[in-house]
């Protein structure tokens, strides 16, 4: 190719991404619309490189999933580039413990605050001994690095204390799911309670879900986990006090543990992906009954969706479906043989009614 | 993700089909150069005001096309009469999607496999960005926010992170 030809291709291809990822973020005005045929129109060229462009973002989806955010954010932290923002990398990396500056907690404090969401800080982070709360409201997502370097990922609805001592880093899940990404710290293990739930770990990355049927699933991403049935009357020693509670089930990577009040815990394999589908704002279904597809859903979407015909609630659902737009599910859902009708409190799913 | 059926794809962004006939135009490039060239007549063609969302339509296009293309291939291949009324038309649909998944797996994982070779030699910064855009689902003005640039800033990282990638691939495939 010579050079005036590569020159026109490069350009070419930026106005095609400029598209692209202009129709990704949505919202174009009529005037934009008009711009954009006009400029498809304009050459075969123009068209080819769209479609190219837009075949190429399954590919990049996949591969960019593969890169290391919180390592990246570091290297482009050290470079100066840009102001700091000790939360918000999406994607677990392997933080080590960082050393305590200033500016990295104004940060963690001002990202906390931006994006109208509820995160309280009830109090400092670093005080060893007091705790600190972090609630996350309805169809929120929040990110927050602890003053040890771990990082979690708190899904919607939910709410957790931290409290780090000199012996030990303990959470407290008092509702929802959380994903843990763990620093090393041998002296000091990371404790994780979900009721009588408790899940130990010294440097790995684990998602906890308590459920409001007060059930819990613990999923483990990386490493190892101990989890251990606690008698509830003896919430602060964990081991040791009842026999039958205190053996430790033993959990590794690519296990999940389902613990109800009435089973005895096994671990089993699991598809981590999907179990964690929520830290990329998707949920992912494989042969799951509707009920609770439907709860899942309504844990991240304003209107929630309701099932006003019982024999539906076992329909078995498969899909991946983006957490926050529960249109493209109900459309989804249509090609069942089901009605969707919305009203100004839900969206209720019912059977069609006879012709 | 790449173990996702095509049907979903197609549902989540209309375009499963379509990546794979790109890609496949490396390889059989007069096959696809014609599809090609029909979208871009088809879009020639329609009337400017009949075109309510320009990319949806460009999509609806493109993938029936390369839906039409799958069937008379497999016609081709099997000397199958698709008209017969002896196979219905659910069943044409259901090879034809398993076909046109099992090709997009395939085509989908040598495409993830050249941008993970280019993703490296890209600025941190761009990684980052791509990272939070593609992997994070995150929008422009989140990233901004995280990030504490502007949206303008975040736009411009990642038009040229994509070109780039696009470029990278291109000269490779040459």
């Amino acid at each position: 190719m010579n050079e005036p030809d590569e020159r026109i291709r490069d350009a070419i291809i930026e106005q095609a991404t400029h598209w692209y990822l202009r129709n990704r973020e949505g919202g174009l005005t009529a005037a934009e619309k008009e711009q954009f045929l006009q400029w498809l129109r304009a050459s075969l060229q123009h068209t080819s490189e769209y479609l190219a462009i837009a075949g190429l973002s399954g590919g990049l989806r996949a591969a960019v999933a593969n890169l290391d955010q919180t390592r990246l954010l570091r290297r482009v932290q050290e470079e100066g580039l840009d102001a700091p923002i000790p939360i918000g990398a999406h994607r677990m990396g392997r933080p080590e413990p960082k050393k305590r500056k200033r500016a990295p907690l104004l940060g963690l404090l001002a990202a906390a605050c931006v994006g109208a969401c509820a995160v309280y800080w009830l109090t400092l982070p670093g005080f060893a001994g007091l705790p600190r709360s972090i609630a996350v409201a309805h169809g929120e997502q929040r990110t927050v690095q602890l003053n040890d370097g771990s990082v979690v990922h708190v899904n919607a609805s939910s709410r957790l204390r931290v409290r780090f001592s000199r012996s030990q880093r303990l959470v407290e899940l008092e509702q929802g799911e959380a994903m843990f990404d763990v620093a090393h710290d041998a002296t000091r293990p990371f404790r994780v309670r979900a009721g009588d739930t408790e899940v130990t770990a010294v440097g790995t990355e684990f998602d906890v879900y308590r459920r409001a049927s007060q059930d819990v699933t613990v999923t483990v991403v990386q490493g190892k986990v101990d989890v251990m049935d606690r008698d509830a009357d003896h919430p602060n020693t964990g081991a040791g006090t009842n026999e039958d509670a205190a053996v430790p089930v033993h959990m590794a990577a690519g296990q999940q543990l389902r613990l109800s009040a009435a089973r005895r815990p096994k671990a089993r394999a699991v598809d981590v992906h999907a179990a964690t589908a929520w830290i990329r704002r998707e949920v992912m279904f494989e042969g799951r009954p509707l009920r609770d597809v439907a709860e899942e859903f309504n844990r991240y979407i304003p209107k929630p969706i309701e099932i006003d015909d019982p024999g539906l609630n076992e329909l078995q659902v498969s899909g991946v479906f983006n957490a926050y737009d529960s249109d493209s599910f109900l459309v989804f859902l249509r090609q069942y043989d089901v009605a969707v009708n919305e009203d100004a409190r839900a969206i209720h799913v019912g059977r069609p009614k006879a012709h | 993700m790449i173990r996702r059926s095509l049907i979903q794809q197609l549902f989540a962004d209309h375009a499963g089909a379509l990546q794979a006939f790109f890609r496949r135009r490396v390889r059989e490039r007069g096959d696809a150069d014609d599809l090609t060239q029909e979208v871009y007549l088809r879009l020639l063609r329609t009337q400017v005001s009949e075109i309510l969302n320009p990319e949806a339509y460009l999509f609806t296009v493109a993938n029936n096309l390369v839906k039409e293309q799958f069937v008379m291939r497999r016609r081709d291949q099997e000397r199958v009469d698709l008209t017969h009324p002896g196979i219905t038309e659910a069943l044409r649909m259901q090879s034809l999607l398993a076909d046109a998944d099992r090709i997009y797996g395939m085509e989908l994982e040598a495409q993830v496999r050249g941008l993970r070779a280019v993703l490296p030699q890209l600025p941190p910064r761009s990684q980052l960005v791509l990272a939070m855009a593609f992997d994070g689902n995150l929008s422009h003005q989140e990233i901004a926010d995280r990030l504490n640039i502007s949206k303008t800033m975040v736009r411009k990282l990642l038009v040229q992170a994509i070109a780039r990638c696009r470029k990278r691939m291109l000269q490779e495939d040459v």
